[in-house]
């Protein structure tokens, strides 16, 4: 079996913390602390490669080390949607991620899940990949998805964090959609969708905190060299530095200020690079090479670029 | 520890095991902590099988169990001294002791909310405790009790309604008051002497005791619990059974008393603790049984009673006198040096079921005691004395004669050898005497001249090691073909025989005369006879014979 070298593993299993992460685990503690009374949910938005993920994924860890000694499942519990889910499909997630499996019907099932998230002390469902209940995912499921987090959260009082891209808030301002004498939603008019809107008030939008947005990281920003600086110390392999100004905006303009992207070109340098060799932007050159599929029409490669271009290129980049 | 993301299936809730829960109680409890309604669904669900299947073997519930939970084996085991140690009992007839569907006591389950393991023993219908009976059905719906996490609030699983409600209080048998008199130790001993009795009395002139069949899962236990109490403390009870195996076993007095009397002495000697009857001294085997044994004025328990397998098997009186390697054994009389796997090579006795001799193996006595007396009137041989039997093996199965051929061959006067009539043991009467078993086999040498024989059985009848098998080989003695699988070597009858004639197997010789290898190599070696094969084959000539014959004088 063919796999990456120990320190590309090693750089792949490190964590470290950024500022911003310390601001969105604040207001999912404060989600968090909802639990059990008048549970409040939290969305956190951002466009993938921002580290959203990372950060529920370390903010749910420090919270469930604690209990590692004593109990089989912490507090807090994280399940990642996939397309076309449903609130069975929520249910059955939940119940994977307890490490068991459940057959009967919704209610029953729903009403047993309750139950056991209660025996088992959670105080937290994290759900990431939100977007994956909108509309043009779920085919017309969106409504029923956000009447079952309303309801569940109502009966278990644990609070939900939702964690998807930017479009997702829309899940917070569905609306319930009676039903029509066939049973049928689909039979409204969009007349009497307006009309229905008007009267009834959205389901999950009272029960949530505000949407927190996570942005990419400005080239500018004190943020920006810090992220590098981090990469730095846990990159594990010689590399020159990467918070030098000329190539912190190398990089930046690589990644757009984007973690995940960012990372992937450390990890492909990482890997590429002679043993005992130190990285060099030639070695970043080749990884962005390979690697970007997402900037299809830039200037060229930012790594082999000089710094009269690279300026060029950052003043089209940040043009209004 | 904390589960990692992505784990195996198991159950988030695990709960201890309490002291005295049974295992399936446990899953019970199980279950409704993790919010099951009964424990099938459970199994169902996490994929650990049909439970109710899972509930005939103990072993393999609590495998799923420590799969599900993550518990070491131990601490599933805690209740395994008590009541279930029975049903791990290497023995057959301890199978099957289970009840397969739950029985409360209302009271206890109030007190405990937790299943107890002496509730499912079959023929204990009582709570021992508060004296009252189990209950299997719900007083109100009439319906059948389920493994399901009402039970653990007391309440039927179908109508909600208490199991208390309409409990009657009622007077134990003697049995049970007997066991009430008792610790749990001597409980557990007297419980698993009354079940060893009990199959007695299920098939009560049947030689097989509990190495066979396994009971019926149906079987009503109390009924045969209560007559086994009586037999085992009842001295005239037990006799007047004594009786009736004497009428009903008489066509094996060929082969002894032990024949007849194996019922009762398997019985006997499997007791743990000491009843009236262990007390008894069975009698001897008299001239003639019918007349010696003074007991039948005294009617048989079982004169009415047909034997019967407890699997419902139709009656059949040959199962009467079927009996397994042990009893076997001690009937015609096999000790340590003479196995019955030994007594099975030689074919003087075959197994019924099967051809390799094993726990299971069954020996049909009646057909034993017919072989014995058709050759019981032979007439004592007084001629030369010849090697025991024992050094013929193994060459001797492989001419297709049986020890019996051998005794029909002394009876026709073809062979020199002699019966023992004392009759005291069928293979002590049969073995010591000497016979010729060395001149059956030249006469049936001829018979394998144009047969095919696989390496193997061509190795034996020499004599020789595989080695020296292969040396003759190489050195084209012997020519091998494959069979039509290509899997055996098969060697010519021919062959072997003109190898017989032309060289002599040093290890042969000497397992055939009783000589040291070792000792008669040296001695060739003195007289500078050297093997010209490997180093066990020599030439025939007749130098070697002489050397030979006087090596065997000497």
């Amino acid at each position: 079996m063919i796999i990456r070298r120990p320190t590309t593993l090693a750089f792949l299993k490190k964590r470290f913390r950024y500022p911003q992460m310390n601001n969105i685990q604040k207001a999912i503690e404060k989600a968090h602390k909802s639990y059990g009374l008048k549970a409040k949910a939290l969305m956190i938005c951002a466009r993938s490669g921002c580290g959203k993920t990372e950060t529920v994924l370390s903010y749910m860890d420090k919270y469930n080390k604690q209990y590692t000694a004593t109990h089989k499942i912490g507090p807090i519990l994280y399940i990642g949607l996939s397309e076309k889910i449903t609130p069975n499909g929520i249910i059955t997630l939940i119940y994977n991620e307890l490490g068991i499996k459940k057959s009967s019907n919704e209610t029953e099932r729903c009403g047993k899940l309750a139950l056991i998230l209660k025996r088992l002390n959670i105080e937290l469902i994290i759900i990431d990949e939100i977007q994956h209940v909108l509309p043009e995912h779920t085919h017309a499921k969106t409504q029923e998805c956000a009447d079952f987090f309303k309801s569940f959260m109502d009966k278990t009082k644990i609070p939900f964090v939702f964690v998807g891209t930017p479009k997702s808030t829309r899940l917070l301002h569905i609306f319930k959609v009676p039903k029509t004498k066939a049973g049928n939603l689909k039979d409204h008019s969009p007349k009497d969708k307006l009309a229905i809107a008007e009267k009834e008030e959205e389901q999950l939008l009272h029960r949530t905190r505000k949407p927190v947005h996570i942005k990419p990281f400005a080239h500018n920003s004190i943020a920006w060299t810090k992220i590098l600086e981090s990469f730095q110390q846990i990159i594990g392999v010689p590399c020159i530095k990467l918070s030098h100004e000329e190539t912190a905006l190398r990089c930046w303009l690589a990644s757009k200020g984007f973690l995940k992207r960012m990372a992937n070109f450390l990890e492909e340098a990482i890997e590429e690079v002679e043993e005992d060799q130190q990285i060099t932007l030639s070695d970043l050159a080749d990884a962005y090479d390979d690697l970007n599929n997402f900037n299809p029409e830039s200037f060229g490669n930012p790594f082999t670029l000089e710094p009269h271009e690279l300026n060029k290129w950052l003043g089209l980049e940040v043009q209004p | 520890m904390a589960r990692p993301r992505g784990a195996t299936m198991n159950l988030p809730i695990v709960v201890p095991p309490v002291r005295g829960e049974s295992t399936p109680g446990y899953a019970v409890r199980l279950a409704e902590a993790n919010v099951w309604d009964d424990a099938a669904s459970m199994f169902k669900d996490m994929g650990k099988g049909i439970f109710i299947h899972q509930l005939k073997s103990l072993g393999m519930l609590k495998n799923s169990l420590m799969e599900l939970t993550e518990l070491p084996l131990t601490e599933l085991s805690i209740n395994d001294d008590k009541f279930s140690a029975l049903y791990y009992d290497d023995a057959r007839c301890f199978k099957n002791l289970r009840a397969l569907t739950p029985r409360v006591c209302p009271r206890c389950i109030k007190e405990s909310c937790t299943l107890q393991d002496c509730w499912e023993l079959h023929g204990i219908d009582m709570c021992l405790k508060h004296n009252v009976s189990l209950v299997s059905k719900c007083p109100n719906c009439q319906c059948s009790l389920d493994w399901h996490s009402s039970l653990l609030q007391g309440e039927c699983n179908h109508c909600h309604s208490n199991l208390e409600q309409s409990t009657p209080l009622e007077a134990p048998p003697v049995y049970l008051t007997k066991l009430l008199k008792h610790g749990p130790k001597k409980q557990k001993l007297l419980l698993r002497d009354l079940f060893l009795c009990s199959q007695r009395i299920t098939r009560p002139f049947d030689s097989m005791l509990e190495n066979y069949e396994r009971p019926n899962r149906d079987v009503s236990w109390a009924k045969y619990l209560e007559d086994a109490y009586e037999l085992l403390s009842n001295k005239e009870y037990f006799l007047s059974w004594i009786n009736a195996l004497y009428s009903n076993r008489n066509h094996l007095k060929i082969l002894g008393r032990r024949a007849i009397l194996l019922p009762a002495m398997e019985l006997i000697d499997n007791l743990y603790l000491d009843w009236p009857i262990t007390k008894i001294a069975l009698p001897h085997m008299p001239a003639n049984p019918e007349i010696a044994f003074e007991l039948n004025e005294v009617s048989s328990p079982y004169a009415n009673i047909r034997p019967s397998r407890l699997l419902g098997a139709p009656s059949n009186k040959s199962l009467q006198s079927q009996t397994d390697i042990y009893g076997v054994a001690r009937v015609i009389g096999l000790t340590k040096g003479n196995p019955v796997t030994k007594a099975v090579a030689y074919q003087l006795i075959t197994p019924t079921n099967q051809a390799k001799v094993s726990r299971n193996s069954i020996f049909d006595l009646s057909t034993i005691s017919a072989d014995f007396k058709a050759i019981s009137t032979l007439t004592p041989y007084d001629g030369p004395q010849l090697k025991p039997l024992s050094h013929y093996h193994p060459i001797w199965p492989l001419f297709n004669s049986t020890g019996l051929d051998m005794l029909n061959y002394i009876k026709n006067g073809k062979l020199p050898g002699s019966i023992n009539s004392s009759m005291s043991s069928f293979l002590g009467s049969f073995e010591p005497q000497i016979f010729s078993l060395f001149r059956c086999l030249h006469l049936q040498l001829h018979k394998i001249q144009n047969e095919e024989l696989t390496l193997n059985q061509a190795r034996k009848i020499m004599g020789i090691s595989w080695n020296d098998a292969q040396a003759l080989i190489e050195e084209n003695i012997l020519n091998y073909t494959t069979d039509g699988r290509g899997t055996k070597n098969l060697v010519k009858g021919e062959d072997v025989i003109r190898a017989l004639r032309t060289w002599v197997f040093l290890p042969r010789v000497c397992k055939i005369h009783g000589l040291n290898r070792t000792t008669v190599r040296l001695q060739l070696e003195k007289l500078e006879i050297s093997p010209v094969i490997s180093t066990n084959i020599y030439t025939k000539n007749l130098r070697i014979m002489t050397a030979i014959q006087q090596l065997i004088k000497s």
